[in-house]
């Protein structure tokens, strides 16, 4: 168990070492970067069939005690999410692989071992069990992820890669500031010992430290009012990358306010996340009605979800923690597809500006229909797994009689449908454009970017048809972050 | 013949260098019970690089090679204690008796240590050589007033 | 806690936050250095009391000794800083081969979009 711990974290690491000095091979490079990918995610779920049985596994890096040590946590809401974080990047890479010998495509040398290095990142992201080596796994992700975003060193790309980064490295400051604060006043940075005194502080501090927390995770998780980094820097990236941007990086933010702000009990400040939760919903839906471009659509799109999946934990119940925790498993494979399908509407077509495209239902049937089905999911239309976690959200949202909430996330799921019929109708339908741009000069390996991508949405039906099992794993896993004694007893035997 | 930048800092870099090289090693090595360690040792002789950078003397420049050999290193020394059932990043400490010198005592955290530095120095390499790579061959891909 | 130590954390985060709202990415990347000293140093006030260095001497005695683990903890931020301060320069050096500055722009997608008229029927005057 500790050896497959470890290897989510390390494997990642070491293959992005070898495949950095296979500078003329790609075929070795792309072998490399797979087999790295591909151990993690094995050793992913060899982890979830572990902790479902077993219960919590806790590894002490190095022997040292908690205290003052590095503790890797796997309890079932990080097996949980980890598995389907790895398996969306595999999936990337292989779409990134087909894509690289095209004006689309993002340079191998780099991307391949960057993308190792940010999967090394997210797995220790979601195994640690201190805030500091949160800290260190958020740099990780994020410096990698500047690399990428701005490695082609285009003029658009440095551009928006200025916002990006000067928006994460403030949050990222304000990280560094928050774990002085929250060591000041509790003398420990583990998250066990954290979740046994911080509820014992005095309320200022406690709920100052909360809110703190909530602004360090929201901007990451890009919730109202830091999200317009997000819309900016997404789409000027190579789409694989963005993919993984948009299917990764912010549920990270969300996977860790969801597990700091329940373990800390953090309750009182429900209502504030419910009120940013509606909001953020809202926002992230009208702005998607007013793009014209299917890139800038989608990046809005993630900023509503993300309110879904706030609105579930602000309601600090079980119930809306299983839902929140259903809503992220359910929107990480939803969205990755969705942008690897813009990718090769882009990549067939020339363009993803919606004035210039047209009529694809008819010339490219299969990709309509790769576009119809992680669409409607998102949308939250049955029987696809979108339906069951928007339900399960606003289930939770009645039990606990939030009315405005819940209505701002029907109103949102309305919008969003509304914004989709609108790529639908503007990509889909409708005569082709008279200037057509045309595909990419360059050859791409598009039977590989088809799989990739329908091996994608296979894997999101497969979500939706595991329904009923996601969500008694999201209730156990809720259960254990709501029960902190549950976390503490598992770090501390 | 080309012109000097300036006529005292390149004859200082160039003797500084040898002696900041020996610092650097004496401080990789004294890291692990003393002040010093990888990222000191790394820092200084990526402060040498820059120097040399400055007063425009050759310097190696093998930042790939160097950042990937470091994390190799680190990623080997953090996963090697758990073939003998230990966890990730224990660290084990040996004692060597040679003749003349003495006790030596060593451990895992050497090479780990090592990893560091060639990061350090690789990444302090990358910076100066090429910041982000211009790829003026790839076409703009957004068009921006449609 | 020392109020010597408070102090300059809260100029050097005061300097930091006014430089880095500042265009010029230049000023940005100061700004961050400038910001992450004071988070640095902060983690240091929250540390406790100031001591000797925190080395175990040989005959293992540690009374004295100012908090490790916090020291531990800014040795760690400091490394990453010091790279985002290397990745931040080299962007402001590519923005400025692109565009001859180093200003952070507007987004343009935004621009276009905002001075879109609403609806045929209501065109603004």
């Amino acid at each position: 168990m500790s050896i497959l711990i470890s290897a989510t974290i390390v494997g990642p690491l070491l293959a992005a070492a070898i495949a950095l000095l296979f500078r003329r091979s790609a075929s070795l490079r792309d072998f490399t970067a797979i087999s790295g990918l591909t151990v993690a995610t094995a050793s992913a779920i060899g982890i979830l069939l572990h902790v479902e049985s077993g219960g919590t596994h806790v590894l002490r890096v190095g022997n040292w005690h908690p205290e003052l040590g590095i503790v890797l946590v796997a309890d079932l809401f990080a097996a949980l999410v980890l598995p389907v974080a790895l398996l969306i990047i595999l999936i990337v890479e292989f779409f990134a692989i087909s894509q690289r010998r095209t004006a689309w495509g993002a340079n191998p040398e780099l991307a391949g071992p960057l993308l190792l290095v940010l999967t090394s990142g997210v797995s220790l992201a979601i195994l640690t069990g201190d805030l500091f080596t949160l800290f260190v796994a958020f740099e990780m992700i994020l410096v990698s992820s500047y690399v990428l975003l701005t490695h082609q060193g285009q003029q658009a790309q440095v551009r928006s890669g200025m916002t990006y980064v000067v928006m994460n490295l403030l949050s990222s400051t304000l990280f560094l500031f928050g774990l002085a604060f929250v060591y000041a006043a509790a003398g420990t940075v583990n998250m066990a010992i954290l979740a046994e005194r911080i509820p014992t502080l005095p309320d200022g501090i406690r709920w100052g430290l909360g809110a703190w927390f909530f602004v360090v995770f929201g901007t990451k998780a890009a919730v109202f009012p830091l999200f317009s980094w997000l819309p900016d820097s997404y789409p000027t990236a190579p789409t694989t990358i963005t993919a993984v941007f948009a299917g990764l990086l912010t549920k990270i933010g969300i996977y860790s306010m969801i597990r700091f702000h329940t373990l800390m009990e953090m309750d009182a400040l429900g209502p504030a996340l419910l009120a940013v939760a509606a909001i953020t919903m809202l926002i992230g839906a009208l702005g998607a009605l007013a793009q014209s471009d299917v890139k800038r659509i989608l990046s809005f799109h993630v900023i509503s979800q993300i309110g879904y999946m706030l609105m579930g934990l602000g309601l600090f119940s079980v119930a809306g923690t299983t839902a929140a925790i259903l809503f992220l498993i359910h929107h990480m494979p939803v969205k990755t597809v969705l942008f690897l399908v813009g990718g090769l509407i882009e990549n067939t077509q020339g363009t993803s500006r919606l004035s210039k495209l047209g009529g694809l239902s008819r010339t490219s049937p299969a990709l309509a229909a790769l576009f119809a089905v992680p669409a409607l999911s998102l949308a939250g239309l049955p029987p696809f797994s979108g339906f069951v976690a928007k339900l399960g959200v606003i289930r939770a949202g009645v039990e606990e009689t939030a009315t405005l909430v819940v209505m701002a996330a029907l109103l949102a799921g309305a919008l969003t449908l509304l914004s989709m019929t609108k790529i639908w109708i503007g990509v889909f339908w409708g005569p082709p454009p008279e200037h057509a741009v045309g595909p990419s000069p360059t050859p791409a390996n598009r039977r590989l970017m088809y799989s990739a991508t329908g091996t994608a949405v296979a894997g999101t039906l497969t979500i939706s048809l595991f329904a009923g099992t996601l969500f008694d794993l999201s209730q156990r896993a809720a259960t254990g972050l709501t029960t902190a004694d549950l976390y503490i007893g598992a770090v501390f035997p | 013949m080309k012109t000097r930048l300036s006529p005292i800092l390149e004859p200082a870099v160039q003797g500084v260098s040898p002696l900041a090289l020996v610092m650097a090693t004496y401080l990789l090595f004294a890291g692990h019970n003393g002040p010093g360690g990888g990222f000191a040792a790394g820092l200084v002789i990526g402060a040498v690089i820059a120097l040399r950078r400055l007063a425009d003397l050759p310097f190696p420049a093998v930042a790939t090679p160097l950042i990937a050999t470091g994390i190799i290193v680190i990623a080997t020394v953090a996963a090697a204690p758990l073939l003998f059932g230990n966890p990730l990043l224990d660290q084990s400490v040996w004692k060597l008796e040679l003749p003349l010198i003495g006790t030596v005592k060593s451990g895992s955290a050497l090479p780990f240590d090592i990893g560091v530095t060639a990061i350090v120095v690789g990444l302090v390499m990358a910076l100066l050589d090429s910041p982000i790579e211009a790829s003026d061959e790839i076409p703009h891909v957004r068009e921006e007033n449609p | 806690m020392s109020i010597a130590l408070i102090g300059t954390v809260g100029g050097l985060t005061a300097v930091g936050l006014y430089l880095i709202t500042a265009r010029s990415l230049s000023r940005i990347v100061l700004g961050f250095a400038l910001l992450g000293h004071a988070g640095v140093l902060s983690l240091l006030a929250a540390g406790g009391p100031a001591g000797k260095a925190p080395i175990i001497s040989s005959d293992g005695t540690t009374t004295g000794i100012a908090n490790p683990l916090t020291q531990a903890l800014a040795l760690t931020a400091i490394v990453i800083s010091f790279g985002l301060t290397l990745f931040l320069l080299a962007l402001a050096r590519r923005q400025e081969e692109l565009t001859a500055d180093d200003l952070v722009e507007d987004d343009l997608e935004d621009r276009r979009i905002a001075r879109l008229p609403d609806l045929p029927g209501d065109r603004k005057p």
